[in-house]
């Protein structure tokens, strides 16, 4: 038995990181496709379900435009393997969000003029991590 | 000239330590006036305190309160005056309030408030303290566009007018966000890049030892095993080297 162990450990390093239950179905109502494996990956390091579920592996950011036609284009970006890292206190160097999802945006955009150069579609945040907050209204007030 | 640099440093970090706790406070006492609707005697003393300090988190929730009408009467153009007299001192929340009332306005043009935003998004994107003002600006630059198209008789704007505003602002927003990108994307690059070349020249070091380390006499301690309780480490010693092999020291 103990000579299993490290196969299973092997298994568990590859298999990564699966969406949990509810993701996966609030993920599968609007994306689909390429972008809904992109973002149900759970593949270690990169895979975006990997980061999302792994405090250590960056934290990652979705970005997604809605085709006329259907489907969509999408990209992600994490504060880990896309952004340099500034402004540590101690020992917390945790980006802004914000700062991961410009370079989310910039992706998606790159990628959208690549595939639908005419489309009037445009990127706009899809999820923080496993935090959907695509067309969940922002009630912006004094700060 | 120790205890004059030691004073120096006190003082320093008793400053720092005075503003996070005067900066602790104002969030506080925001909170409870804003969130809480707490009124108290003595939250006013405390804005009051504040106020007279000239910080500028104090003055700036005096004029949320006065837009708000809280406390005091209702004061749109108070209020205004005081986000814009606070965003000329670059207090990062007061210049958001300032666009924030500017986009409400149907008397303002709109090439006045969308610079505003930019700068805002720019200017707080890598900022820590402030970004979550960055991301409030894209969205009030989406939502000032649907305002303009509901306000459009009010603001003598025409559906063409609109359109152009919405895409200028989608393209310069994702022109920004590209060029953002790519400047990071540089300095990860080059970062690696480092990494790798002393990676790189520490591995060199390690085979140029390893190598001298071969050809050499072997030494008492470089052929030997480490000693310890592990007899596998302890191999050889003491009996020689029966198999005359290389032993790496462990």
């Amino acid at each position: 038995m103990k000579k299993l162990y490290p196969i299973l450990i092997l298994i568990l390093l590859l298999t990564g990181c699966a969406a949990p239950g509810h993701i996966k179905e609030e993920a599968s109502k609007l994306l689909s496709g390429e972008c809904l494996e992109l973002f149900l990956n759970g593949t270690p390091n990169q895979g975006y379900q990997y980061q999302a579920q792994s405090p250590a592996a960056g934290n990652p950011v979705f970005a997604f435009a809605k085709l006329e036609r259907g489907g969509g284009v999408c990209a992600k970006a994490d504060d880990l393997w896309d952004l340099p890292k500034h402004n540590c206190k101690g020992f917390n160097c945790d980006l802004p969000w914000e700062e991961i999802e410009a370079v989310a945006l910039a992706r998606c955009e790159v990628h959208l003029k690549k595939v639908e150069p005419n489309s009037s579609a445009r990127c706009k945040i899809y999820a923080r991590g496993n935090n959907i907050v695509w067309d969940k209204d922002v009630q912006l007030k004094l700060q | 000239m120790f205890s004059l640099s030691f004073n120096k440093g006190a003082f320093f970090i008793l400053l720092v330590l005075s503003i996070n706790i005067f900066a602790a406070e104002c969030e506080d006492l925001k909170h409870k006036i804003l969130e809480q609707k707490n009124t108290s005697h003595e939250n006013l003393e405390k804005l009051n305190k504040g106020i007279q300090t000239e910080n500028l988190c104090y003055k700036n929730l005096m004029g949320v309160m006065l837009y708000e009408g809280i406390y005091f009467p209702k004061d749109v153009n108070r209020s205004e005056e005081i986000f814009y007299d606070l965003s000329n001192k670059n207090y990062p929340e007061s210049q958001f309030n300032f666009a924030l009332l500017l986009t409400q306005k149907t008397n303002i043009a709109p090439d006045k408030v969308i610079p505003l935003l930019f700068g805002i998004y720019a200017t707080y994107l890598s900022d820590n303290e402030n970004s979550h003002l960055a991301s409030k600006s894209r969205i009030l630059l989406d939502q000032y566009v649907v305002t303009l198209r509901n306000e459009k008789t009010r603001r003598s704007l025409s559906d063409q007018e609109i359109d152009a505003i919405d895409i200028k602002i989608h393209d310069s927003l994702t022109k920004y966000n590209i060029d953002y990108a790519a400047q990071k994307q540089q300095i990860v690059i080059e970062n690696r890049e480092r990494t790798d070349a002393i990676m790189a020249f520490i591995g060199i070091g390690l085979i140029a030892y390893n190598l001298s380390s071969i050809g050499s006499t072997p030494s008492p301690s470089a052929g030997a095993a480490s000693s310890g309780p592990n007899p596998w480490f302890n191999y050889g010693q003491g009996f020689g080297n029966p198999l005359n092999l290389y032993q790496f020291g462990l």
